[in-house]
Order: C-alpha cells, then sequence, then structure tokens
C-alpha cells in the first residue's frame, strides 16, 4: 500500500502511476509557467499581444499573397488563397513555433532544475503551451479571413479541437525529446531550428501536394507527421474536398510512433538532465 | 497487506530515513570538469568498438556522497557541516528530489520544502506580485495557498509599496526579503535549507533562524546546511558532519563542533590568497588577497593591521566593509566596520584597490583566532564575503613562543593592581 505523506528517494525510475498522479498535482506551475512564458515575452512592449498576430499576418500576405498566390501561381485546393495559407500557417506555427521554444526551455530554466524539483516534462510542455496562446489569438484573424471570403463553416469544424491537440501532443513530445537531449548537447537546439525550416517546405503549408506530384508519389508526403494534421486542420476550418484519408491515416501513425518515440527517449534521459545540463 | 508489518518500507517512526545514501557522478561531468564535446564521444565509441580491451570498461566514476543513514524525528533542528565539497548540497539535493541517488534510499514523511537557494524562480521581468505567485507555485504552495497567505508574506517582506514594480527594478537586498518571505510561508513538515541564510544582513540573518525555530516549535524538521559555527552551537542539539562524502559524525553539536573545527580551520597564517568569488559578475567584486600586519606574527597590546586588495568588476556605491576576530569554536570577539553615516565610498569598475584597517592596540589574549572579512553595499547586500578564511596566533609581545592552549577569557587589558591604605 502507497502511503501518499511518504517521499521516497531511491534511485528507480518515476513509476507511470506517479507521473499520472504529477499531471494532476502539477496543474498549476504548468498554467503559471504558460502564464510566466506568455507574459515575460511581451513584458516592456509598447503593443504586447498585437505581436502575436503580426508575425502570422506578415508571412500570409508578403509570403502567401504575393509571392506564391500571383506570382507562382500555386495550388490552393480550390481555395481563396490567404484562407488556405493563413490556416495553414497557423497550425504550423503551433508546431514549430512549440517545439522551437520546447528545444531551448530546459536549459533556460537550468537555474531552477538546479534548485527545486518538479516533474520536468513542465518545462516544455509549458513553452508549447504559451505557443499554443498564440495560436489562439492568431486564430481570431482567420475568422476575419474566413468571414471577408465568405468561406462558411461546415460540420467539419468537429475535427477543429482534434486536429490541434494532435499537434500540441506532436510538439509536446517532439519538445521534450529535444530539450532533454539539448540539456546535454547544444547541438540539438539548432538541429531543431534548421530541421523545423526545411519541413515547411516540403509541408502543406503555403502549397498543396495533391496537384503537384503525381498520384503514385503522393503517400511519400504523407510520411511527413506534419502533412495529415495540417490538412485536417484545414479540412476542419474551410469544408475543403481536398483531403485524403489514407494520407492522413499515414501521417497519424507516424505520428503516433513519434510521440512514443519521444516520450521514450525523455524518460530515458529525464534523472540525468540535472546532472549534465 | 496489514498495516503493521514491520519490514514495509513505508513503516518508520521518524520524519527523514535515509539508508545507505549514496551519488556518484561520472568524472567527465563531475564538478569542475567540462564535459564530453559530441565529436569525442563519437570517436571514442568508435575506439571502443575496435579495442575489445575497453568493451567492458567503465568510466570512472567520482562518489560525492557514500554509505549515507541517518534517522531525523519529528521536530529535531539538524544542522549539516562540514568542508567544501564533503557533499552538504548532494545530500539536501537528494532529499529535496533535484537529484536521484545511485544508491540506497530515503523516506521522507510530509511535505518536503527546499531552500536551496534564495529566490528560486523569481523572474526579473515579472512584478513582486507575480513573483509571490510564481515563486511560491514552483515551491509547491497551491494558489489558494499563496492567496490566504498574501498579505503575511507581503507584510513580512516590508516591501508592500513596489509590489507593482519589476522585481529587475528592485534592489537585490529588496527581492531577497520577499523571496524569503514567500518561503517562510510554505509551511512544510520537513525543511532543507542550503546555506540561503549566509546571504543578507544580520537581521535578515536573525528572522530567518526565528522562523525556523518556529517551524520546529510546530512539529517541523529543518535540516539546514552552514559555516556558520557560532550558530550551530547556538541553534542545533545534533549535528551532521560529512568528509569526503561521508557521514563521519552524527550527534550532539558539543561532540561533533571540535572535529569539525579541526577539520575546516586553516592553518596559522598571516598572508591569504583569496579564490575569485563565483558570485562576482553579479556582485561585481572579489576579494584578492588579505595580508596581517605585512605578514609578520600579531602581538598582544601591538598595533594590528590588515590590508586587503580587491578588483572590482562593477561601479559600486555606498561600500562597506568590515573585519571580525572570532575564536576558534564560532564567538565572535571583535568587528571594525567601516560603516560611519554620511560618509560614502564608491568605487570605480575593473580596478584594482586597497584597502586597509588598523586597531591602535589589540587586547585580545595570546591564542589562536579566526578572522572573518565581509564587503557589503548598504547594509544588506553582501558583495564578498570570507568567514573564517584565516586563523592567526596573537603572541605575547616579550614571548616568541605560542601560546600552548586557546584563551580562556577573550580579552586580556593592559591592567595595574595597586594596593594603597584607605
Amino acid at each position: 500500500m502507497h502511503d501518499p505523506s511518504v517521499t521516497v528517494v531511491s534511485p528507480e525510475k518515476t513509476s507511470l502511476l506517479q507521473i499520472a498522479r504529477d499531471l494532476v498535482r502539477y496543474r498549476e506551475l504548468l498554467f503559471l509557467l504558460v502564464w510566466r512564458e506568455v507574459s515575460v515575452r511581451y513584458k516592456q512592449t509598447a503593443v504586447g499581444i498585437f505581436w502575436v498576430i503580426l508575425q502570422p499576418m506578415l508571412s500570409a500576405l508578403i509570403l502567401g499573397v504575393f509571392v506564391f498566390g500571383r506570382l507562382g501561381n500555386m495550388s490552393s485546393d480550390g481555395l481563396p488563397y490567404l484562407v488556405f495559407a493563413y490556416s495553414g500557417i497557423l497550425i504550423w506555427g503551433l508546431f514549430a513555433q512549440g517545439i522551437d521554444r520546447a528545444s531551448g526551455s530546459i536549459v533556460a530554466d537550468e537555474q531552477l532544475i538546479r534548485k527545486v524539483y518538479f516533474p520536468r516534462w513542465i518545462i516544455p510542455m509549458a513553452s508549447v503551451g504559451s505557443s499554443l496562446v498564440d495560436f489562439a489569438v492568431c486564430t481570431l484573424l482567420l475568422v476575419v479571413f474566413l468571414f471577408s471570403y465568405s468561406v462558411p463553416p461546415t460540420w467539419h469544424l468537429v475535427f477543429f479541437l482534434p486536429a490541434t491537440l494532435l499537434v500540441f501532443f506532436l510538439a509536446t513530445a517532439l519538445g521534450m525529446a529535444t530539450a532533454a537531449l539539448n540539456a546535454k548537447y547544444r547541438d540539438f537546439r539548432l538541429l531543431t531550428i534548421y530541421g523545423l525550416q526545411i519541413f515547411q517546405f516540403i509541408s502543406p503549408v503555403y502549397y498543396s501536394f495533391q496537384t503537384i506530384l503525381p498520384k503514385n508519389l503522393l503517400w511519400l508526403v504523407y510520411l511527413n507527421p506534419m502533412a495529415g494534421p495540417i490538412e485536417l486542420f484545414r479540412l476542419s476550418v474551410t469544408g475543403t474536398s481536398h483531403f485524403l484519408i489514407a494520407g492522413f491515416a499515414t501521417s497519424l501513425a507516424v505520428d503516433l510512433l513519434l510521440i512514443a518515440l519521444c516520450v521514450r527517449i525523455f524518460y530515458t534521459l529525464e534523472d540525468d538532465i540535472v546532472d549534465t545540463i | 497487506m496489514t498495516s503493521s508489518t514491520p519490514s514495509k518500507p513505508n513503516r518508520f517512526a521518524g520524519a527523514i530515513l535515509a539508508e545507505k545514501l549514496g551519488k556518484s557522478y561520472p568524472m567527465k561531468m563531475g564538478p569542475g570538469s567540462a564535459q564530453l564535446k559530441f565529436n569525442e564521444l563519437v570517436t571514442r565509441q568508435i575506439a571502443r568498438c575496435f579495442s575489445p580491451a575497453q568493451w567492458r570498461r567503465r568510466d570512472d566514476r567520482f562518489q560525492a556522497l557514500q554509505d549515507v543513514s541517518f534517522e531525523i524525528h519529528a521536530g529535531e533542528l539538524i544542522g549539516l557541516v562540514g568542508s567544501n565539497g564533503s557533499g552538504k548540497s548532494t545530500l539536501l539535493k537528494l532529499l529535496a528530489k533535484v537529484t536521484k541517488p545511485t544508491s540506497g534510499r530515503a523516506l521522507l514523511r510530509g511535505r518536503v520544502g527546499s531552500l536551496l537557494e534564495i529566490g528560486t524562480g523569481f523572474h526579473p521581468e515579472l512584478t513582486g506580485y507575480e513573483n509571490v505567485y510564481l515563486c511560491g507555485t514552483i515551491l509547491g504552495m497551491s494558489r489558494a495557498e499563496i492567496a490566504k497567505n498574501f498579505d503575511p508574506i507581503v507584510a513580512f517582506s516590508e516591501i508592500g509599496p513596489f509590489l507593482q514594480i519589476p522585481i529587475k527594478r528592485l534592489s537585490s537586498g529588496m527581492a531577497m526579503r520577499l523571496a524569503f518571505s514567500v518561503a517562510a510561508h510554505l509551511n512544510p513538515d520537513i525543511l532543507l535549507v542550503d546555506e540561503a541564510l549566509s546571504v543578507g544582513d544580520a537581521a535578515f540573518q536573525k528572522k530567518c533562524i526565528a522562523k525556523m525555530r518556529a517551524f520546529v516549535a510546530s512539529g517541523a524538521t529543518v535540516i539546514f546546511v552552514t559555516h556558520d559555527i557560532a550558530l550551530v552551537n547556538k541553534t542545533c542539539k545534533r549535528v551532521l558532519l560529512l568528509d569526503k562524502g561521508r557521514l563521519v559524525e552524527d550527534g550532539p553539536a558539543s561532540s561533533v563542533m571540535p572535529r569539525y573545527l579541526q577539520a575546516v580551520n586553516p592553518a596559522t597564517a598571516y598572508r591569504i590568497h583569496f579564490d575569485p568569488n563565483p558570485l562576482a559578475e553579479k556582485t561585481g567584486l572579489s576579494l584578492c588577497e588579505l595580508t596581517v600586519n605585512s605578514g609578520d606574527a600579531v602581538r598582544h597590546t601591538l598595533p594590528f593591521r590588515v590590508d586587503i586588495t580587491f578588483q572590482t568588476l562593477l561601479p559600486l556605491q555606498r561600500l562597506a566593509f568590515s573585519l571580525a576576530l572570532s575564536t576558534l569554536d564560532g564567538n565572535r570577539l571583535l568587528s571594525c566596520d567601516s560603516d560611519r553615516p554620511g560618509e560614502k565610498i564608491s568605487v570605480e569598475p575593473n580596478r584594482l584597490y586597497a584597502v586597509s584597517v588598523t586597531l591602535g592596540r589589540l587586547d585580545l589574549t595570546p591564542g589562536s583566532y579566526l578572522l572573518d572579512v565581509l564587503f557589503r553595499q548598504d547594509d544588506a547586500l553582501i558583495l564578498d564575503e570570507r568567514p573564517a578564511c584565516l586563523r592567526i596566533e596573537v603572541l605575547d609581545p616579550e614571548d616568541d613562543a605560542s601560546p600552548a592552549h586557546s584563551p580562556d577569557a577573550g580579552t586580556r587589558p593592559v591592567f595595574d593592581w595597586t594596593l594603597n591604605p584607605a
């Protein structure tokens, strides 16, 4: 029988049961660290949270409307280009920004980790959480775009939450693994940043692969863990008819494997973080 | 399973039970050594594949803590002492779960609060108000508890009017007071304190100690690490002494402290070259060298002069120097403070300075004494502190032989008894 009032200090790994308990016990700390990250980021800025919206808006306008939409005549699954690109940028932003912030998070909070105990996964998860807040703010702009291009909401909206959560957990898992690896070798942060940049161009963010690639090569696109989630997200907000279930299923399988692998990596490294950072 | 099984791991009567706790680090990442570069790691792994003799070789490990066992009952105030690198901080870190042991285990009953550093979790950009919540939550308080204790926390810190200002705009003394207030309201069953008390002015330290005593009086258990011998003698009934990672003494202060003193007191000298202050980048100042009487012995009733050189890194105002002499068991006998009202000492950054103090005559009884040096700013902020850095001998003016034993009385003034018929 476990006596909850007794703390056991031993070389053994944290049990899965304990991790589940920690999720409940440390939820306040998680929310507070999310709040810290959001609030510190925009302290001493004149326009504050407006910076959140400015960055994806500029990307959408410059890359989307001028570079790809007008000049390149990119395929956009029959949607207004701005809606197509912005919805992609939005969900990609949650993923990329989340991982980017998470990968450096444990090193950034080194002082904290050395001085006080709490489950270490809270730190990268809070980083992705802060990026979820940005995502929520930027979604308001998407609503404006959808409205002004008269793209009506459809029943597909039920996929909005699952797609967002899938990306959140994918980013959290990847963020946890890179953050833990980065604690030992700072190379991983740099690797992550370059990796994300490359992956953005093989993801259906600014253009759709469905009309570019021949049908028999299309499956390759969905080996990209973000290809499926981006298209599911776009489907949920626009109700586009260009959604490949088989493609999404492929991505989902890759995602689940990746999440399991990343959590495993973190679990293995977790106890050594404080000694190797 | 019946709850009365005596062999159950959770069945123990006290507050803390440690059984053969041990912690080792691979040499490569041990304290002070450089971390292995990634390419070194790869080349080493490849080399290993080709040399079968190395396949089974394990890396050398540094044993920071070894076979430490003890039991502590609720309501005890325990002093944890030992020379630098003896494993005190490692032991606290293990008990606080900051790092995991490599062998053995420990059981702790009730809520564990750790104060391994004052101000853990404070963020400079956030206001005092926000930091109270942040720091409190990180230390393990719930939101409701912080809300309930918020007013007492602010009252204790005495910084009420500045609560809405980012912490970075407050003086470090104020930030520290707030940080300690939060920690003081943690109300744990077990409190682990690592030299956190050594920062701050005397009044602040007194407040901390009073708070620790109050904890203990209410049935909580406190373990604290300190180098302050007098404090241990005064407050702790029981002392644990660590040496090279092993628990070598566990008992009442009166029997443990003499052994500790033997271990930590420096050999007699009249000049010391200081290691650089590890906090110099933050405090802006590091002591370099201290010389007593230009390197000569100190003699009873003759002038006593101390020269100190120090390096500045930042411009500093309102500096104050203080020098003190204590007996070997930590009782302070005299202290010379440069602090005079109206006098303002400022220094420029990146320069070497020399400061000296002269006592007209020294009436201390011939014997061995320990010298403490402390540089501070504004009464509160310690810039550099070297407690018991030098052991000096006060000799009889006529006799060169050092006295056989420590003095019975602290001072021996020059006196003259005269007998007259009245």
